[in-house]
């Protein structure tokens, strides 16, 4: 009995590589009530106070302090294409983007020219409408192009944020009920069928918040020359967001991270934290402006740069985790040619 | 300015890449190549053997992906994948390493294919800022010297074969600039296309599309038969789950769709890694979907985790190799391997 302390006391000692690795229930514990069901609560709470804001106002100055916020929310969840945003196509509804072929601006002034059709605006109607007139991008266009002037687009716009608050509470309110299976260990009936399907997926959205950044919103307005550059084609350029997503998402990549981390024996994890304050330091030293940075040389290289050590900081968290956490995702089909 | 360079290099010289010494020429003859990627993050060749043993033949500092032997030399030749710029060709019997350069502007692949007497090498390649495919020709006797460059007729061309005069190529679509890393950069305008090359000229003899509204599944890897049936694998673009046909077949002169699967074109994930074809017996992989699917007498699907390497194995089966190491045909398995395999397998 004597001896019990003293080997408690040896275990909590020894260095994580001499332990087990954490299983995947309890790293999937761990990233979905440190930061996952935290990021939902936020976007929920965000959408909320904008749905609050619209019910008092329809001047476009006085709405978009509550866009800006609820837009910031959703970049630390956007990335995320398992669970419950899954669901009744909350995720699309919420954030059609990229957009292809003008299609948020089309269905809106669809909507917009449609005056006085109230069925179209009513929860049933509405939330089976084009997922491109549903969620943010639509509000967007809304408060940034002057298109918000009349009783009937100000109900249009009440709609929009309504919507948007009911897939953000919608969204958190399923991923708590669905937390009871992953604290159970037991199969979803939806969302996913074993602990190794959640903590790998939730490992894959992770990286696919890397490749959306590089990919989707700096090499796609890049282009491949200065000349072919098209700044139009960065996110949220209306709202003069192009840059803001980039340094939102990269902050809540870190925050992703963090409850992965803590499991990695305390050197690996200090040379990923000191990666990612690298990584976020490129992020905040980004130009103003992605938009018209693509068609400047200087923040060309920049965004070059910012390109090359988001790279880094993805290369290293797949070695770190694969290795030290066994979160195996497989050579070939996580790169493929 | 020609940056072509050549490197003769003895066994375990030349930094990073070097010879195998478990290995001789002369048991090279009968059995299979890989890529691979072992556990202390060291890429190369692997070959392996009859019994479906593995054995590392070269390392070398970055990912290969297709890999051709020469129908006749110890030569190996493996195209880097995008966006590198080297092609390494591997003499076997003198252990020599030659690195050949891409030109200015121009990046490989990872596939090619020797013309059927062996002279010639022809690679796919992006020349990135004009936008477009291409298709460098190698001379193999003088040193693998590039001696030609034909336009592969599309954006992003990646796997070819080689059917009696003409050269056929999986134009992906994918427009990407080593600037950018692998980033797609016009998915909304994207247009794949097979192409036949005249083998004499270099000339466009034919082209076939799939219609227009599948125009985001990149057509990626394909096979052929020795009628000149090819079959084509897709990869989707826009999204990993949808339904949507990813294996086709040319059939009187048009691109056709294959039976689906019986689990439905969902079980591959949005991606086909490798087409290969045994006599008429097609055999296609999707990492992605960790599964394998034969269509011959019947139709059959085989679940494999990280699975993507495919040759023929015998008059009537497939090799099939995966990420996870593991090495086997319809009928069995062979021992396990600790390497990685890479996407594609070629028989000797």
């Amino acid at each position: 009995m004597k001896r019990l302390p003293y080997l408690l006391g040896l275990c909590l000692l020894l260095p994580l590589s001499a332990q087990a690795a954490p299983t995947k229930q309890e790293i999937s514990l761990k990233v979905l009530t440190d930061f996952v069901i935290p990021a939902y609560e936020n976007l929920a709470v965000q959408a909320t106070e904008q749905k609050k804001v619209w019910q008092t106002t329809c001047n476009a100055a006085d709405l978009k302090e509550s866009f800006q916020k609820t837009s910031d929310a959703w970049a630390s969840v956007q990335n995320i294409n398992f669970g419950p945003v899954i669901l009744l196509l909350r995720r699309d509804r919420m954030y059609h983007w990229p957009e292809r072929r003008n299609a948020v601006s089309k269905s809106l002034n669809h909507l917009l020219a449609d005056k006085n059709n109230e069925k179209a605006l009513t929860h049933k109607y509405f939330s089976a409408s084009s997922v491109a007139v549903q969620g943010l991008p639509a509000m967007e266009r809304l408060l940034y192009t002057d298109l918000l002037k009349d009783d009937w687009s100000c109900k249009v716009g009440r709609t929009i944020a309504d919507n948007i608050a009911e897939i953000a509470t919608g969204t958190v309110k399923d991923w708590k009920d669905t937390l009871t299976y992953i604290k159970e260990g037991k199969s979803h009936p939806i969302y996913f069928e074993s602990m190794d399907e959640v903590a790998i997926r939730l490992f894959t959205e992770l990286l696919t918040g890397f490749q959306m950044i590089s990919d989707q919103k700096v090499a796609l307005p890049m282009s491949t020359s200065i000349t072919k550059a098209n700044g139009k084609r960065a996110e949220g350029w209306r709202s003069h967001r192009s840059t803001r997503y980039i340094q939102k998402n990269a902050q809540a990549l870190m925050d992703f991270s963090k409850p992965f981390m803590s499991f990695l024996p305390e050197p690996d994890r200090n040379e990923l934290l000191d990666q990612f304050a690298t990584f976020e330091k490129a992020a905040d030293d980004l130009p103003p402006s992605i938009k018209d940075a693509v068609s400047d040389e200087k923040g060309r290289e920049n965004l070059k740069s910012f390109l090359s050590t988001a790279r880094t900081t993805r290369n290293l968290i797949v070695d770190k985790f694969t290795k030290q956490l066994d979160l195996a995702i497989g050579f070939n089909s996580l790169d493929g040619d | 300015m020609q940056r072509r360079t050549f490197i003769s290099a003895s066994l375990g010289a030349l930094g990073s890449v070097f010879f195998s010494p478990l290995l001789e020429a002369a048991t090279i003859h009968k059995g299979w190549l890989n890529g691979f990627k072992d556990d202390q993050g060291r890429y190369g060749i692997a070959y392996i053997d009859e019994s479906f043993n593995a054995t590392p033949l070269v390392y070398t500092p970055i990912r290969l992906h297709g890999i051709t032997k020469h129908p006749t030399k110890a030569d190996i030749v493996a195209p880097a994948r995008r966006p590198d710029m080297q092609m390494f060709v591997f003499d076997m019997e003198r252990k020599a390493l030659r690195i050949i350069e891409s030109d200015e502007g121009r990046h490989f692949y990872g596939h090619g294919v020797y013309s059927t007497d062996g002279k010639l090498f022809y690679t796919t390649q992006n020349a990135y800022d004009e936008e477009k495919g291409v298709i460098g020709v190698y001379d193999v006797d003088q040193g693998y010297k590039k001696v030609a460059e034909w336009d592969s007729g599309g954006i992003g061309p990646h796997e070819l074969r080689l059917h009696k005069n003409q050269l056929i190529i999986a134009n992906g679509g994918i427009l990407t600039h080593p600037d950018m890393g692998r980033a797609k950069l016009n998915i909304d305008s994207m247009a794949p296309n097979l192409t036949y090359l005249d083998l004499a000229t270099g000339q466009i003899n034919n082209q076939l599309s799939l219609p227009q509204d599948l125009h985001q599944l990149s057509i990626r890897h394909m096979d052929v038969t020795q009628d000149g049936t090819v079959f084509v694998g897709l990869q989707d673009q826009l999204e990993h789950r949808r339904d949507l046909p990813l294996v086709w077949k040319t059939q009187n002169g048009k691109l056709q769709e294959m039976t689906q699967p019986t689990e439905g074109w969902r079980i591959f994930n949005g991606y086909v890694g490798s087409v290969c074809v045994n006599q008429n017996d097609l055999c296609v992989s999707s990492p992605r979907g960790n599964v394998v699917h034969f269509w011959g007498q019947e139709m059959k699907a085989l679940a494999q985790k990280d699975v993507c390497g495919l040759a023929q194995c015998g008059k009537s089966d497939f090799l099939i190799t995966t990420g996870a190491g593991t090495i086997m045909n319809f009928s069995h398995n062979g021992p396990q391997s600790a390497l990685h395999f890479d996407n594609h397998c070629t028989v000797l």
